[in-house]
């Protein structure tokens, strides 16, 4: 059904020009694009996110490239719904198309079916535009994003809040705790010796703080990192400053 | 090639997009409802007149599709925020079809909008609203000012205009920025600011005695009493009204509700307790003249 393409080695002669019509597998079978966006992710800074019983705990590295940067306009974890928050890693430009996809997303469920989107559907949602960005009807221009996200989610009426993340080739699993981006392996193996089901959402706020502050370059204060939360009683929050001095100052010397 | 291969391999959600662009509207798909603003018309030349002729009761009462209309709804701003009351009769013709209708649409937890005219109108619309107010706020992380949203609104109806839409509005919330705002906003596209507004068919009973006493200095409870008389003036004199008094206010922290409550007992509390409404009685005004007060 696909063609497959013998010139694909053009790929490798002029890589930032990422220009095919719709998807074009090597004959191998890849799909390059997706391969490029699975790495240039792990380029990206680091987030993560923790599932609690309480709640979800995300948590995002800002890379402050500039004294004259403005920090609180660097923007890794957004709103989706009061019930859903996305932290994200990788190319911001294509992570703000899939917010939005994902928000009207949200609203249009709410007002067709007058019930909240589920987490999972909204991150199925997600993965069907990541799909899409590959693929286009009249040969047009098209570019894979590059992006690795993840929405994270409180509970909806019962069950233990949930956390997902989604790949930009379309997949996506669920999480008790995930790390991406550059740091992503040294904070998964971190994660994965400290979670346990019975962490409280201080634990949680904590248990991020320290994850990314062993994998980040930079030394971690209240001002190079993000913390946000989705309960059951507050639903999506941003901290604010004085919160987030509060769990630094929570965090063990050293 | 690869574009008629993506013809044919796209994902079950671009399928229903493509039925829109191709024209065919088709009633039986299953497919979650898009958001597309494309409605299917009638298949004749003028749908409006075509669609007035069928509803009308107005110019023709065998019409075959009798709308629920008749209505009394009013708003106004005070020095304390906006009141916000209505009726809750759902009249089709003669017939009332429901005394419990909640008129008062709550678009989020600071902006109401009332429903008079098509009452399946009114709620899909305001519905709508409410979405595009929430995006407007994930989207510019502030919320939506009253006059964006009853812009938003004005410009949608004024979209449908003459194509059969019935509904008059009124947005009311106070925002940090402009205070307590009102907006009339109806299905022809107008779009009104102003301190108090009466839609319906009570309207002119609920404007009698919301224009003589009405006053921005008004205190809360006073504010909240005026309200509500001037419903029960309307519910009394308009057989289109009646049922309930739906009673909120509206504040910068959000809106309050006062209670759906009875007119019966409030017009007979109003009747005997501060004797108005005289013209309720069973004797004639000779016998009153008599002395022989009822």
């Amino acid at each position: 059904m696909f063609m497959a393409r013998s010139e694909y080695g053009k790929f490798f002669s002029d890589r930032l020009r990422v220009h095919v019509e719709g998807s074009t597998f090597s004959p191998e079978g890849r799909l390059f694009q997706v391969e490029y966006s699975l790495e240039a992710i792990k380029l990206g800074s680091t987030a993560i996110g923790v599932a609690t019983s309480e709640g979800v705990v995300l948590g995002v590295e800002k890379r402050v490239t500039s004294t004259l940067l403005e920090t609180s306009s660097v923007e890794k974890i957004v709103e989706i719904d009061r019930h859903i928050g996305c932290a994200m890693s990788g190319l911001q430009a294509d992570a703000r198309s899939m917010v939005e996809h994902a928000r009207v997303e949200s609203q249009s469920h709410a007002f067709n079916y007058n019930e909240p989107l589920r987490v999972e559907s909204c991150t199925q949602a997600i993965c069907d535009l990541a799909l899409r960005f590959g693929e286009s009807a009249d040969g047009e221009e098209s570019i894979m994003s590059p992006l690795w996200r993840r929405p994270a989610h409180c509970r909806l009426r019962r069950g233990r809040p949930q956390l997902y993340h989604a790949e930009p080739s379309g997949t996506f699993y669920r999480y008790d705790a995930k790390a991406i981006g550059s740091g992503s392996e040294g904070a998964q193996a971190e994660l994965q010796n400290e979670y346990h089901k019975s962490l409280t959402i201080a634990d949680a706020e904590t248990l991020v703080l320290k994850t990314l502050k062993q994998v980040m370059e930079e030394k971690l204060d209240a001002k190079n990192v993000q913390l946000a939360s989705v309960t059951k009683e507050r639903g999506f929050r941003i901290y604010t400053d004085e919160e987030m001095a509060e769990v630094v100052g929570r965090l063990p010397a050293n | 090639m690869d574009t008629l291969v993506a013809r044919y391999s796209r994902p079950g959600a671009f399928q229903n997009e493509r039925h829109i662009e191709d024209g065919q509207d088709d009633l039986n798909d299953d497919t979650t409802p898009s958001l597309s603003l494309k409605f299917a018309m009638p298949p004749v030349a003028q749908p409006s007149a075509w669609l007035r002729s069928a509803t009308d009761d107005r110019s023709n009462p065998h019409c075959p599709i009798k709308i629920a209309h008749g209505t009394t709804t009013l708003a106004f701003r005070f020095q304390g925020g906006i009141i916000v009351a209505t009726d809750s009769r759902a009249t089709a013709g003669n017939w009332i079809a429901s005394q419990t209708v909640k008129k008062v649409i709550e678009i989020n937890n600071c902006l109401l909008g009332t429903m008079a005219g098509g009452a399946a109108d009114c709620q899909y619309w305001l519905a709508w609203l409410g979405m595009q107010c929430r995006l407007h706020e994930l989207r510019h992380k502030r919320r939506i000012s009253v006059a964006a949203a009853s812009k938003v609104l004005a410009n949608l109806v004024y979209q449908y205009k003459g194509m059969g839409l019935s509904m008059g509005t009124m947005c009311a919330g106070v925002t940090k920025e402009e205070g307590p705002a009102l907006y009339y906003i109806d299905s022809d596209g107008t779009r009104l600011a102003g301190n108090l507004f009466c839609v319906g068919s009570g309207q002119t009973f609920a404007y009698g005695v919301l224009d003589a006493q009405y006053d921005y200095n008004l205190s809360e409870e006073d504010a909240l009493e005026l309200g509500r008389r001037s419903i029960l003036a309307a519910t009394h004199r308009d057989a289109y009204s009646g049922g309930y008094i739906n009673l909120y206010h509206v504040k910068e922290e959000g809106w309050v509700k006062h209670g759906f409550s009875d007119t019966n007992p409030i017009f007979w509390k109003t009747k005997l307790e501060k004797g108005e409404f005289t013209n309720v009685t069973s004797s004639f005004a000779e016998d009153e003249q008599a002395g022989n007060r009822v």
